[in-house]
């Protein structure tokens, strides 16, 4: 199932929401009859065993209707993790036996299901003809994988306690809004609030602007979005144009980000809407000045994870750093997909923020903002052409149009025509990318101290007007048009 | 004092907060409540008249349906394709996305120039000159492309389905030649553009030349008739299309023993007149008026004059192309559709229907007399099925011409329009479609005692491969055994 489904927005989450808010009245009333002592008291610190179980319960639905066998995959790993996480936990001699099994486990997972036949392709290309075992990838892998493996992790280095509840640790790894896009949550940001939560007004009200936005992201800029870029990335590039190919790769460039995104955005909306306070994964990539500056906004629990459980043990910038930064960049192009343009891809940020390290970080305040900016927006868009492209024929074919060299010239109809038909969306697109709630808070605020009634009744009341105007919108552009799964569900 | 101040407006703030928290959600819940219930509350939509099409139906739960996922995942499409009022929502979706830019010169293009190429045989239809590079590219595409119009969706489906359904199917076969090399809508009118290459032109010009070498007592014609690409595509989408003149020409350049008709010039003469249809991937009857008078000419048979037929007008009509383009330019821009029923002639019109499974006949019904014009209400989009209803089938017109001569017309979908001028000019005309004919063609018209065969076809057919298969399949195929030719006979004359 995806987040931008009729049948998900309005079959699933209804369901949920009602099964969820009795759920939590059910939980009240245990606590009321607790503290009344008409009931016993518990032992465990549960407060919230019926809202965990409906969680539970939706959150499976929600993975076996795309998954119904992997579903057995998912749930043997978590059971997996939760011994593994106990045997840590338990005493200081087991501890790394069991993590360095944990560890083995996941990586043997994610390196079946993920990487097998990438890993027979390449070796094939020595000529030993080993048969392809064509296993499916199991949708949300690399996900659900590495949130265990940084579970594991944090309860050997001690940072957070291993989950004796079997269910709690389930519902961390299975709670359906992050499970199969992100983003990558840590469970020590949510391991206090999977047994204890409050939800107000605010976080419901917060919440489902966040949903409406990333539903906006996703279906009315996203898939629009993607119409322009598979004309002319998915077609015959002997035909595409040097302004089509730049236009492709720029709708690109914004529809991923607007997609993935926008995902994450829904995570976090439906995540506070049920009482979790995930971290963001986004904070306006594109606005950024240094591809190392990129990093630190794009996918940010990727980043992190790998900067924490790979980069700094490895030695960080305290030993061989170049080889760090290679290791990881490598893993981090590998992750995305089981395909070598991916890789490229990793290793070409890993090369540029190296060379950033020398150069560009040492003088970028001496460097007008306009130049940066120009700089990081070519590498990134010039990183989704090698991101885009799993074919290296079809990449090689590409590159040398966008520099002129195609056989279809500069500029032809075909792209006037796309370029003036999609101009507003475009724009509209572009605008978006830059932190517009920041920047209206500011004027805002700039002309009064503090808001007075009126203010925050004007407020409200463009809040109102913007989400049900992108339900509606969103709602009429889903309707007749077929499942635009999202981009990240491939990795 | 500055302390308690600030205490007093936190607690108001947040007070406020909470009501506009209040205000908001209930706001946004009544929303969510009057679409979701409305699409749960209405009848669910069945088929697409826009699109044509039967929507999806709820999906049979079995182990093997549900463990494989496809269960699950047609669940969901089924209530996506099926939401009530589903053509009326489609509008106003299309209306929203109309908005994301402009026309510039009044054109948009769909999918001209950059629909990757299908590496089918069949279809030659595109200016793609590499057909490898062109299946390696639709192959390669793996990003989630939200292709807007249905059109093209039914396209990619089938290009990434098996060539074998593509090939049974000719259905999917017409939505491949139409759609192949995009659709530009200039102003108010939806041109396909035409892509068709010299590559089927001798196959096609051969075939015709087999039935004059198989009856060479019959007069063979050939009509190739022009889309309205060739005549109202601007000079800036040139090179988006080939010119059907120089196709028509190379074919004519191959005819031995067959007379070609000269449709072309007979519509070139008349494009300030409403000759082809503007939301319709059709021409327009009056367009195949001239081009049925070109051919009276060429055949040397009389012709009536357009008033001695009486004028019929549906209106509000809006044809296949909104359905491919889902352009909202075409839905707010009806057409007439006019047509002209002959007031002077009389004529019985009998039907051999064939009964059809998946695009496929798997039988034939018993033959039965109608009437050749099927009236159609205002806004209805089948409107061009006025004549004979479709094309699935054998439909022969016995007239009071006394001419002598016995027309058979072998055609696509264009090729309905024109039987209907040709009723004082034959006393008999048989007409039979190109993929729905289950004779053996030699002797169903030998037997019938044709004396004239017209090729009517469009320039589209007349470069598609699978054209030239089916008619050269007709020559060489064995009765299939419904309606024998006796019992035709019979059942003709009792039909009469």
């Amino acid at each position: 199932m995806v987040f931008s489904d009729l049948f998900f927005l309005y079959i699933f989450i209804p369901a949920v929401a009602i099964c969820y808010a009795l759920a939590r009245c059910g939980d009240h009333a245990r606590l009321k009859a607790a503290a009344n002592g008409n009931a016993p008291r518990y032992a465990n610190a549960n407060l919230c065993p019926y809202s965990n179980a409906v969680l539970i319960v939706f959150s499976l639905i929600f993975y076996a209707w795309g998954e119904p066998i992997y579903i057995f995959l998912m749930i043997a790993s978590v059971v997996m993790n939760y011994i593994v996480g106990l045997f840590i936990g338990r005493k200081k001699q087991t501890s790394k036996p069991a993590l360095i099994v944990g560890l083995v486990l996941n990586i043997g997972i994610i390196a079946v299901f993920k990487y097998a036949d990438f890993l027979v392709d390449t070796l094939n290309l020595t000529g030993l003809g080993i048969p392809k075992p064509n296993i499916a990838l199991p949708i949300g892998i690399s996900f659900f994988t590495f949130q265990s493996i940084s579970y594991i992790i944090d309860v050997y280095r001690g940072e957070v306690k291993a989950q004796r509840n079997f269910f709690s640790l389930l519902l961390y790894i299975s709670m359906f809004p992050q499970l199969i896009a992100g983003p990558i949550v840590r469970y020590s940001t949510i391991s206090e609030e999977i047994n204890k939560r409050t939800i107000n007004f605010n976080d419901i009200a917060e919440g489902s602007f966040r949903f409406l936005i990333g539903l906006g992201k996703k279906v009315i800029l996203a898939n629009q979005l993607s119409e322009i870029s598979s004309k002319f990335l998915d077609g015959n590039l002997a035909a595409v144009t040097t302004g089509g190919a730049w236009l492709g790769i720029i709708a690109y460039t914004l529809q991923i980000y607007f997609d993935f995104s926008g995902y994450s955005d829904m995570a976090i909306g439906m995540g506070r809407c049920f009482g979790f306070h995930f971290d963001e994964n986004f904070k306006h990539p594109y606005i950024a000045r240094t591809i190392t500056d990129f990093w630190r906004r794009w996918h940010i629990s990727l980043g992190s994870f790998f900067r924490d459980y790979v980069y700094i043990p490895l030695g960080g910038n305290r030993k061989h750093q170049p080889l760090n930064i290679l290791i990881v960049w490598f893993m981090t192009g590998l992750w995305h997909g089981a395909s070598w343009n991916f890789v490229l891809w990793g290793l070409y940020f890993g090369a540029i923020i190296m060379l950033e390290k020398y150069t560009i970080l040492k003088v970028k305040d001496k460097i007008p903002a306009v130049f940066l900016h120009l700089y990081s927006i070519f590498v990134i868009v010039f990183g989704w052409v090698i991101f885009y492209f799993d074919d290296f024929s079809r990449l090689g074919e590409f590159i040398p149009i966008l520099f002129g060299g195609g056989k279809a010239g500069g500029w032809d109809a075909v792209v006037q025509g796309e370029l003036t038909g999609n101009l507003w969306l475009l724009i509209a697109a572009i605008i978006c990318c830059l932190p517009i709630a920041k920047i209206f808070s500011y004027l805002y605020n700039k002309s009064e101290s503090r808001e007075s009634a009126g203010q925050e009744a004007v407020l409200t009341g463009l809040k109102t007007l913007c989400s049900v105007a992108l339900l509606v919108v969103s709602t009429f552009l889903l309707i007749g048009s077929t499942t635009n799964p999202f981009l990240y569900l491939r990795f | 004092m500055k302390q308690q101040n600030s205490k007093k407006y936190k607690e108001h703030t947040s007070k406020r907060r909470k009501t506009s928290n209040i205000v908001y959600l209930t706001t946004l819940l009544l929303a969510f409540e009057a679409i979701g219930l409305s699409l749960i509350i209405f009848p669910r939509s069945t088929v697409s008249i826009t699109e044509k099409r039967e929507l999806k139906t709820f999906p049979e739960l079995t182990a093997d349906s549900y463990f494989s996922g496809d269960f699950t995942k047609q669940v969901s499409e089924w209530f996506s394709d099926t939401v009530p009022f589903r053509d009326e929502l489609t509008n106003i979706s299309t209306a929203i996305r109309e908005i994301r830019g402009f026309r510039q010169d009044g054109i948009r293009l769909h999918n001209v120039g950059t629909l990757p190429s299908t590496s089918d045989e069949s279809s030659s239809s595109s200016t793609s000159t590499s057909s490898s590079e062109s299946s390696s590219s639709s192959s390669s595409s793996t990003s989630s492309s939200s292709s807007s119009t249905t059109g093209s969706e039914s396209t990619h489906e089938s290009s990434s389905s098996t060539s074998e359904q593509k090939k049974d199917d000719p259905e999917i076969q017409d939505h491949l030649n139409i759609t192949n090399n995009g659709i530009a809508v200039v102003g108010d009118r939806a041109l396909m553009m035409y892509g068709g290459s010299f590559a089927v032109s001798e196959r096609y010009a051969k075939v015709m030349n087999k039935y004059k070498q198989a009856m060479p007592n019959v007069n063979v014609y050939s009509m190739i008739i022009p889309t309205s690409c060739e005549f109202y595509s601007p000079a800036s989408l040139a090179g988006y299309h080939a010119s059907e003149l120089d196709n028509i020409n190379h074919v004519n350049s191959f005819l031995q023993g067959v007379t070609p008709v000269d449709a072309y010039s007979a519509l070139a003469a008349h494009t300030s007149e409403d000759i082809y249809l503007r939301t319709d991937h059709h021409w327009a009857p009056l367009g195949a008026y001239y081009a049925a008078q070109a051919f009276a000419k060429t055949a040397g048979v009389p012709f009536l004059d357009i008033s001695e037929y009486d004028r019929e007008v549906v209106h509000n009509y809006v044809g296949t192309m909104y359905g491919y383009t889902e352009d909202i330019v075409l839905k707010n821009n009806p057409e007439d559709f006019v047509y002209y029923v002959p007031k002077t002639v009389e004529y019985t019109t009998t039907y051999y229907e064939y009964e059809l499974s998946g695009g496929k006949i798997v039988g034939g019904r018993p033959a039965f007399n109608g009437n050749f014009f099927v009236r159609y209400g205002d806004g209805n989009g089948m409107a061009y099925c006025t004549f004979m209803g479709g094309d699935s089938q054998i439909v022969k017109v016995k007239t009071n011409a006394g001419t002598g001569r016995r027309l058979a017309i072998l055609k696509d979908s264009y090729g309905n329009a024109l039987p209907g001028y040709l009723f004082g000019s034959f006393d008999e005309i048989i007409v039979i479609d190109m993929r729905y004919f289950t004779h053996n063609v030699v002797d169903f018209l030998t037997d019938n005692g044709t004396t004239d065969i017209l090729f009517a076809n469009n320039s589209f057919h007349a470069a598609t491969a699978s054209t030239v298969t089916y008619y050269e399949t007709f020559l060489t195929q064995q009765d299939w055994g419904y309606w024998i030719v006796k019992e035709w006979e019979d059942s003709s004359e009792t039909a009469e």
